[in-house]
C-alpha cells in the first residue's frame, strides 16, 4: 500500500463500533497502516451486531464490522493487564495517530490518557471521539446515535416541514447517521493535526463530539435562530406554525385529515374573511381596523392571528379535504389538502421520486411538464419574469399547484418521471430502496459499490468509496481482519516478540 | 498558540463553490489557516446570500446568516466570470493557489475556460476538487440535483421516516454537510500526499455516493440476504427500547435507548422497577424487540410524568443513554455546549455579533481562527493588488467595466 496518499501514517485504533472505527477505515482506504486492537476473545461490539449472513451471528461474519474495518490489521490485547498496556505504549511509541473512542475516563484510569502517552511519543496525534465531548457537563454521559441526534436538533425539525400529528415524536435518519458522521469529522480534524505537526513539531490531543459533530448540520436553523427569531420556519407541528411563520406550512384541521394555508397578500386574507367570518365582515366591529396602512403580514398576523385562527378552525372543520380546497381555490385563497412546499417526497406508480425545484426556470419546466399553459395561465403572470423569488412563488401557487403535479405523477413510474424531468433540467431524482442501489446502472458504472473476498464471510459487494482521488484512490488491499488475525505479525515480526512470549500470553488472555 | 502556526497556513485555495457542500469544506479550510479566496459572481450571487434567515428579517445580501454560516474566515473577490478578462484574473489566482475547488454542475468550470487540463497547465501541483450530485462519469452524470435528491438516490432517504408511512425529509442540508465533511478529509489527504511527494491530484466527490457511505449496515443485509430493508422510525433493528417518548408538557420529548441487558436493568431501577418490568418477555434483548410497542408503552406512560429533564437526570444518573430532543432554542441556550465553547461570535462589520455554530471538535494545540464571513468583493483589491500586482489605474479600470463587480 504504499502508494497511498496516507500510506506514510502509522494508525493505532483503540475503537469499538462505528465512530472510531470510521475515522481508521477512511484513514486504511487511502493506504494508513491501521492497527486495531482489540479486546481479547470478545472483540470489537461491530462484530456482534450484524448483520450476518443468514441472520446467523458469527464474530467473522458482520456486515458492520467487515466494512468498517477494510484494510486494517488486528490485535487483539487486554489493556487491563500491564503486560497488555505496555505492548499498546510500544505501538503508540511508533505510531503518528492513535484513534480511541471509548469513555472519557477509560484511557486515563489504563494510565493511557494523552498527557501519559505524549510523553513517550511527543509527536502523537490522539484522537478521542465520544459522545458528548471530554468536557462539559454532559462529558460523563452516555450517549450513541439516538441520544446525540435527538440533542443536535436535528430530530426535533425531521420530517423537514413539520408532522401532521400530534402523535409523532421528533424523528431520526435511517441508519446510525451521528456515528459515521463523528467518524468523517474526527477524520478530519485528524488530519488537520497530523499537518500541524510539521508547524507546531509536535503532535496533540483532538476532542471530537458526536453530539457537536450532528449539531454542526444545522448551522441554517440555528442561524435562523440567531438572526430572525420570528422568522424561523422550523416549527415541529404544522398548525403551530401559524402563529409566527406565516408563509410555510400551516396546518388545519379538517373532517378527514388536514388541509394547510399559506396566505400571505392583503386580498387572500381578505377572501378569508369573506369566507368565514361572512360577507358583512367587513362591518363588524370586532375586525375593526384589521387591514389598516400598509399590509405587513408579520405585524398583521401577531395582531389578527390568534382571532383568525378559531373562526378558519371552524370553517375547516366542518368540511374535507376536498369540499374545503374546492372552495377555496375558486376565491384564489392558497389553501389545499396538500402540505407539500415543493420540496419533497412524490409518490408515483412504483414508489417515490423527490422533487427540489429551486430556481423559476425549474419551475417553469415543471409545470409545463405536468401540462399547464403558462402563458395563458394568469395565475403564473409575473411570477417567472424578473428575480424569482422561491417563498412568494410556493406561496401565492404551490398549495393550488402541488395536487396537480402529485396527480401527474400518480400514474407514472419513477424511471419515467426521472427521464422526463431530467430531459428538462428539473430536480427529481427517484427515492432508492437498497435493491434499486445495487441495480443503479449509473453506480456500475462508476463501480460504486464493490466486491471484496474475505476469507469466513465470502465475496461481497460493499459500499466502495465516498470520495475518488486520481493518483491515490482508496483500495481494497485486505477485507476486514479476523479477530487477533495479526498478532504475530504485529507483535512478533514488529516489536520483536518470541514465540514462547506470544504463547504465554495468549494462555494468559493478555493477547 | 498562534494563528501562524495552523496546519493550512501557506496554503492558499481558489474557491468557486457555492451553496453548501463545498462552503463547508472550505469554511474548515478557512478556519485552520488557509488562506480561501472566494470567486463570486456579483451577478449570480451565491444562493446564501439570497435566502433567509436575514439579521432581524431585513434582507440584504451582507446580512444573509445562511451565507455566514458556512463563509467564515474567508475571503471574497468578485469576478464575473462570464467576461474573458475576469476568467484571465481567475487563471492568475489558480497559478499561485494550491487548491482549487468548485461545485458547480459538471460542464460549468469547461465554459469558463477552466477546464482541468487548462488548469494542470497553469500549474501542475494543484490539487483539483469538486464535488456533484451524482460525480464526473456514469450515465446520469448530468442530472441535476441537491441535498434531497443526493441522499434520496443513495438510499437514505427511503431509510426515514416512520413505519409504514411515506419517506421523511431530513432536516436542513444534510448532505451537502455529509460530503462536504468528506471531501474536506479527501482534500487534506490529497494535501498530505503533496507535502511529501509535490504530486498534485484531482479529487471528486460524489454527493449520492457520500450518502450511501452512511448507510452499510443496510447495504450489507442485502448483500448478504437480499433483505431490503425499510423505514423504521427512531427504533433500531435488534434493540429496544430504542425510541423517542413524550414528556410533561406540550411538545416535549426525550429519547431514550438501552443497548444492552446492563442498561435494559439500570433503565428498569430508575424507573422503580415496576411490575410490568418483571415480564419474562423482557428479560432478553429478543424478547424486548420482539415486544417493543409493548415495552414502549410503558415506558411512555412513566416519561410522560416527568420533564425531559427530570428523565434524562434519572436515566444518565443510572447509566442509561438518555437525552431531551432539542429545540433549535435548547441547542444554543444549552449549557453543554455553551461550557465547551462551541458557539462563536464573530463581529461582522454589518450584522455585528452573531452567534454561529464553530467546529465539532477540540485540538489542543490548533484553535480554529473564527473571523466573519466576507463582504462581497470585500478582498477586491488584496487579491488584485497584494496578490497579483496590478496597477491601481488597471483595478479601477477592471472595476469600472464590471469585470470586479
Amino acid at each position: 500500500m504504499a502508494d497511498g496518499a496516507l500510506a506514510d501514517l502509522k494508525v493505532v485504533e483503540y475503537a469499538d463500533s462505528i465512530s472510531g472505527s470510521y475515522c481508521g477505515k477512511l484513514m486504511a482506504d487511502l493506504g494508513a497502516d491501521v492497527i486495531k486492537i482489540e479486546a481479547p476473545t470478545s472483540g470489537d461490539t461491530a462484530r456482534k451486531t450484524g448483520p450476518f449472513p443468514n441472520d446467523i451471528p458469527d464474530a467473522e461474519k458482520s456486515g458492520l464490522f467487515l466494512y468498517l474495518n477494510t484494510n486494517k490489521r488486528s490485535v487483539t490485547l487486554d489493556l487491563a493487564t500491564k503486560a497488555g498496556a505496555d505492548i499498546f505504549r510500544e505501538l503508540v511509541k511508533i505510531a503518528d495517530v492513535l484513534i480511541e473512542n471509548t469513555h472519557p475516563s477509560t484511557m486515563a484510569g489504563l494510565g493511557l490518557d494523552y498527557e501519559s502517552l505524549r510523553k513517550i511519543n511527543p509527536r502523537l496525534v490522539m484522537t478521542s471521539v465520544t459522545p458528548f465531548g471530554q468536557s462539559g457537563p454532559y462529558s460523563q454521559w452516555k450517549g450513541n446515535d439516538l441520544i446525540c441526534t435527538h440533542m443536535s436538533g436535528l430530530a426535533f425539525h425531521t420530517p423537514m416541514g413539520g408532522v401532521d400529528s400530534d402523535d409523532k415524536p421528533p424523528l431520526k435518519p435511517g441508519s446510525r447517521q451521528s456515528d459515521f458522521i463523528a467518524g468523517s469529522t474526527a477524520a478530519c480534524a485528524t488530519m488537520f493535526a497530523v499537518m500541524a505537526r510539521k508547524k507546531l513539531d509536535a503532535g496533540q490531543h483532538v476532542d471530537v463530539s458526536q453530539h457537536e459533530s450532528i449539531a454542526a448540520f444545522l448551522r441554517h436553523q440555528v442561524a435562523y435562530y440567531t438572526y430572525d427569531p420570528e422568522g424561523l420556519p422550523y416549527y415541529r407541528q404544522l398548525d403551530r406554525s401559524m402563529r409566527v411563520w406565516p408563509v410555510i406550512l400551516q396546518s388545519l384541521p379538517c373532517r378527514d385529515g388536514y388541509v394547510f394555508l399559506k396566505c400571505t397578500q392583503q386580498s387572500q386574507w381578505q377572501a378569508l374573511m369573506g369566507l368565514v367570518a361572512g360577507d358583512s365582515w367587513q362591518n363588524n366591529q370586532q375586525f375593526k381596523g384589521m387591514f389598516e396602512g400598509d399590509f405587513d403580514q408579520r405585524a398583521f398576523l401577531s395582531t389578527w392571528g390568534e382571532t383568525i385562527r378559531p373562526m378558519v378552525v371552524e370553517w375547516t372543520m366542518q368540511r374535507t379535504e376536498a369540499e374545503a380546497s374546492a372552495t377555496a381555490r375558486n376565491l384564489n385563497i392558497p389553501l389545499s389538502a396538500s402540505k407539500y412546499t415543493g420540496l419533497g417526497y412524490l409518490p408515483c406508480k412504483d414508489g417515490y421520486v423527490v422533487c427540489g425545484c429551486r430556481e423559476g426556470y425549474q419551475w417553469q419546466q415543471l409545470l409545463a411538464l405536468v401540462g399547464y399553459e403558462l402563458e395563458d395561465d394568469d395565475r403564473f403572470r409575473g411570477l417567472f419574469d424578473t428575480g424569482f423569488n422561491l417563498v412568494e412563488f410556493l406561496t401565492q401557487t404551490g398549495p393550488m399547484l402541488w395536487p396537480e403535479i402529485e396527480k401527474w405523477a400518480e400514474g407514472r413510474t419513477r424511471e419515467e418521471i426521472t427521464i422526463a424531468a431530467q430531459g428538462r433540467g428539473i430536480p427529481i431524482l427517484p427515492c432508492n430502496t437498497i435493491e434499486d442501489l445495487f441495480e443503479s446502472a449509473h453506480l456500475k458504472d462508476r463501480r460504486f459499490l464493490v466486491e471484496i473476498d474475505h476469507p469466513q464471510a465470502g465475496s461481497l459487494f460493499y459500499p466502495g468509496a465516498p470520495f475518488h482521488l486520481s493518483e491515490t484512490p482508496c483500495k481494497v488491499d485486505r477485507p476486514a481482519p479476523l479477530l487477533g488475525q495479526h498478532n504475530r505479525e504485529i507483535l512478533g515480526d514488529g516489536l520483536g516478540m518470541s514465540e514462547q512470549e506470544l504463547a504465554s500470553m495468549e494462555a494468559t488472555g493478555i493477547i | 498558540m498562534g494563528k501562524d502556526k495552523l496546519p493550512l497556513v501557506g496554503i492558499r485555495v481558489c474557491d468557486f463553490t457555492w451553496a453548501v457542500v463545498g462552503p463547508m469544506a472550505t469554511q474548515m479550510f478557512a478556519v485552520m489557516g488557509a488562506e480561501v479566496i472566494k470567486v463570486e459572481s456579483g451577478v449570480h450571487t451565491d444562493i446564501n446570500r439570497r435566502v433567509a434567515p436575514y439579521m432581524n428579517g431585513e434582507e440584504d445580501i451582507e446580512k444573509a446568516g445562511s451565507f455566514h454560516r458556512v463563509n467564515l474566515s474567508k475571503n471574497s473577490c468578485t469576478l464575473d466570470m462570464t467576461k474573458p478578462e475576469a476568467v484571465e484574473i481567475a487563471k492568475k489566482i489558480i497559478a499561485i493557489s494550491d487548491v482549487v475547488i468548485s461545485n458547480f454542475r459538471n460542464g460549468v468550470m469547461d465554459r469558463f475556460g477552466l477546464d482541468s487540463d487548462t488548469l494542470k497547465a497553469l500549474n501542475p501541483d494543484l490539487i483539483l476538487v469538486s464535488s456533484t450530485s451524482m460525480g464526473n462519469t456514469g450515465p446520469l452524470k448530468d442530472y441535476v440535483g441537491y441535498n434531497e435528491e443526493a441522499y434520496a438516490y443513495g438510499g437514505l432517504g427511503n431509510l426515514t421516516g416512520y413505519e409504514d408511512e411515506p419517506p421523511s425529509m431530513i432536516a436542513g442540508d444534510y448532505a451537502d454537510y455529509l460530503a462536504g465533511t468528506l471531501e474536506t478529509f479527501a482534500t487534506l489527504s490529497a494535501l498530505h500526499y503533496r507535502n511529501s511527494t509535490g504530486k498534485g491530484q484531482s479529487v471528486e466527490v460524489s454527493m449520492v455516493e457520500a450518502a450511501a457511505c452512511h448507510i452499510p449496515e443496510e447495504i450489507m443485509d442485502y448483500a448478504m440476504n437480499r433483505q431490503v430493508r425499510r423505514r423504521i422510525g427512531n427504533r433500531m433493528q435488534g434493540i429496544a427500547p430504542h425510541n423517542c417518548f413524550r414528556c410533561k408538557g406540550e411538545d416535549h420529548w426525550v429519547a431514550i435507548a438501552a443497548t444492552s441487558d446492563v442498561e435494559w436493568h439500570a433503565l428498569r431501577g430508575a424507573i422503580g422497577s415496576p411490575e410490568w418490568s418483571d415480564d419474562e418477555r423482557f428479560m432478553t434483548s429478543k424478547g424486548r424487540f420482539e415486544n417493543q410497542d409493548e415495552l414502549e408503552e410503558h415506558i411512555e406512560a412513566w416519561t410522560r410524568n416527568y420533564t425531559t429533564e427530570e428523565v434524562t437526570k434519572t436515566l444518565q444518573g443510572a447509566g442509561v443513554p438518555a437525552g431531551p430532543s432539542l429545540t433549535i432554542k435548547e441547542l444554543v441556550e444549552d449549557p453543554h455546549l455553551n461550557e465547551r465553547g462551541y458557539f462563536v461570535t464573530p463581529e461582522h462589520p454589518v450584522v455585528g455579533e452573531a452567534i454561529l455554530e464553530g467546529m465539532p471538535w477540540k485540538s489542543s494545540k490548533s484553535q480554529p481562527d473564527i473571523r466573519h464571513a466576507p463582504m462581497m468583493g470585500q478582498d477586491n483589491y488584496y487579491v488584485l493588488s497584494d496578490l497579483l500586482d496590478m496597477p491601481d489605474e488597471e483595478i479601477a479600470r477592471l472595476m469600472a467595466e464590471g469585470v470586479v463587480n
